[in-house]
């Protein structure tokens, strides 16, 4: 074909050029081991994954052209500091590294996987964090406030705390200002939350969440029954190591339709289920030495590995104990009216004037108490109360 | 469009030497200059696609590689540790000339996991390494002056624990 006799030309006068490598004969290209000609997306992609640090520390010193490619703003949008703790790099101060590659970012930074501390300094960089995993970094575990600094990471989506310790509020915190949440990863959080809370913190404030892990929780059925029912899109779930949660009957029933991926280790019989699509995958011992694999696994790993691992699934779910759960309507009535209450309790904190809903609700719960005793006998209306000031309070509140 | 006539239809693929390989059309999907190519000229391929810039040594590698990795993907029960076997072997086969070569083509032919995991390799290569090895291993002359490189160093010095106590 005569276009492809036009794709060949080669200028006959010149030896080498640089215009685009693949025109060059062969032979060219095997007697130099030259890889400066490779196109500059090329390297610049190799130098993603070589990682910030060692771009600062090496790379960036190899030629002229490597240290401009090393300028590239591009090349900063992901910082991923973690696994950096071998006695190797002890010479380093990383936390100077990792300030200064959050400088040649330029504001551009969008994923970042480090030490806690310098989160004061991206937020206030102008970054505009879409996925943060903060994991201590060789350093000890004191945790900003970040109650303070989530509504600066209104467009976070994928979060990772893993090992952090947060209290209840700044969850909540950032559950209400980063209302794009898709992925949270909550490892390690029975010792600090304890109960539901984490799970009931998530069911209320982070609806459109996709992915997540509640590693070590103290969440038991109720809890993962307002997990199911306040995040309508969760596709992945790992409930390892929660050690409160018996997953049977109607609950798991409901989980396996559900939820597209699900990790969950039977505490009593050691037994690791991992379902997909509907289906139990494996179910063996030899799987739980999985558990211990290591934590801090960046998010687009965990994500192929999803992706590739549950394409297909063969074999069916076991059938646990009929156990019905059909009263966990009061569960959430419940759940509600303690909501509603803690957050005007907390909004109307420092004020001397209670809330009209608060008073209301005193009040009448006063009436239904002398009603009680007047009449001896039970009336409904407590509840009926507890909802109509709940309602009061969220409109207050939003 | 029935998926029978997909799987069961060749796309041939002519190289700069002029070999021709048959490929599988749901293999040349992954390719994504031969794809585009297929679907500009509306699904009726029946000539060799010309590809100027590749070799067929680097090809057959290539097509080596995605056919294997269909393969595994189709097995889901092993697919993780028999690809991480298979990539492990792949990369330790490759030598460094072969390896710029094949990354040139893959990008050429636009593999993305292909050229994911080339360049993964040559990351791993060269990670933790001295800058004298990089500059070896890829070649590189130091075009930095000695006072560049002086400067340099002194730019860098920050970065180090207790410099300033020594």
């Amino acid at each position: 074909m005569p276009w492809e006799n036009n794709l060949l030309w080669r200028p006959k006068n010149r030896t080498r050029w640089y215009t685009n490598p693949l025109l060059r004969p062969r032979a060219c290209t095997t007697g130099t081991r030259n890889w400066l000609d490779l196109p500059y997306e090329m390297t610049l992609l190799i130098m993603t994954k070589l990682g910030a640090f060692h771009i600062l520390t090496s790379a960036q010193k190899v030629c002229r052209l490597w240290r401009s490619i090393s300028m590239d703003p591009f090349l900063w949008r992901t910082i991923d500091m973690c696994n950096l703790g071998h006695a190797k790099h002890e010479a380093y101060d990383l936390r100077k590294i990792c300030r200064h590659a959050v400088d040649r970012s330029r504001g551009q930074l969008v994923q970042y996987f480090g030490p806690n501390d310098l989160l004061n300094y991206i937020i206030d960089s102008g970054c505009h964090l879409r996925c943060l995993c903060l994991v201590q970094c060789n350093v000890d575990w004191e945790f900003p406030e970040l109650s303070n600094m989530a509504p600066k990471l209104s467009v976070l989506e994928e979060l990772d705390l893993t090992f952090c310790r947060i209290s209840v509020f700044e969850l909540e915190a950032i559950g209400q200002s980063c209302p794009l949440l898709r992925s949270l990863k909550l490892r390690g959080g029975g010792s600090i939350f304890g109960g539901n809370k984490a799970a009931y913190i998530i069911s209320r404030n982070m609806p459109l969440l996709r992915h997540l892990e509640l590693y070590e929780d103290s969440l038991n059925h109720k809890g993962l029954f307002a997990i199911l029912k306040g995040c309508p899109h969760l596709e992945y779930l790992d409930l390892q190591h929660c050690r409160h949660l018996k997953l049977q009957g109607k609950l798991r029933r409901k989980c396996v339709r559900r939820i597209k991926n699900l990790r969950y280790l039977d505490e009593s019989t050691q037994d690791y289920y991992r379902f997909s699509s509907g289906r139990l995958l494996k179910s063996s011992k030899d799987n739980a030495d999985i558990l211990p694999r290591l934590l801090w696994t960046s998010y687009d790993a965990d994500h192929d590995e999803n992706e590739n691992m549950f394409k297909k699934g063969e074999g069916e779910v076991p059938k646990g104990s009929t156990v019905e759960y059909d009263e966990m309507q009061d569960y959430w009535e419940d759940i509600d009216a303690m909501w509603a209450i803690a957050k005007s309790k907390r909004l109307h904190k420092g004020k001397k004037n209670k809330p009209k809903g608060f008073q209301g609700y005193y009040r009448e719960k006063k009436n239904t108490k002398s009603n009680e005793k007047k009449h001896g006998r039970k009336t409904k209306t407590g509840r009926r109360i507890e909802h109509e000031s709940m309602m009061c309070f969220e409109k207050e509140f939003w | 469009m029935s998926g029978i006539s997909d799987t069961e239809r060749m796309i041939t693929l002519k190289t700069v030497e002029g070999t021709l390989f048959d490929v599988k059309s749901s293999i040349a999907k992954d390719i994504k200059t031969v794809q585009a190519f297929i679907d500009d000229s509306d699904d009726d391929v029946t000539s060799p696609i010309p590809l100027p810039n590749v070799f067929t040594r680097e090809l057959s590698r290539i097509l080596d590689y995605l056919n294997n990795h269909h393969r595994f993907r189709s097995d889901i029960e092993k697919a993780d540790e028999e690809m991480a076997r298979y990539d492990a072997e792949f990369a330790k086969s490759m030598s460094h000339e072969e390896l710029k070569a094949l990354i040139l083509a893959a990008n050429y032919l636009n593999v993305k996991d292909l050229l994911e995991f080339l360049n993964q390799t040559v990351a791993d290569v060269i990670q933790n390494k001295s800058v004298e090895f990089v500059r070896n291993f890829f070649g590189i002359e130091n075009d930095y002056t000695p006072e560049e490189e002086e400067k340099l160093r002194n730019e860098n010095e920050w970065a180090f624990n207790g410099v300033e106590q020594d």
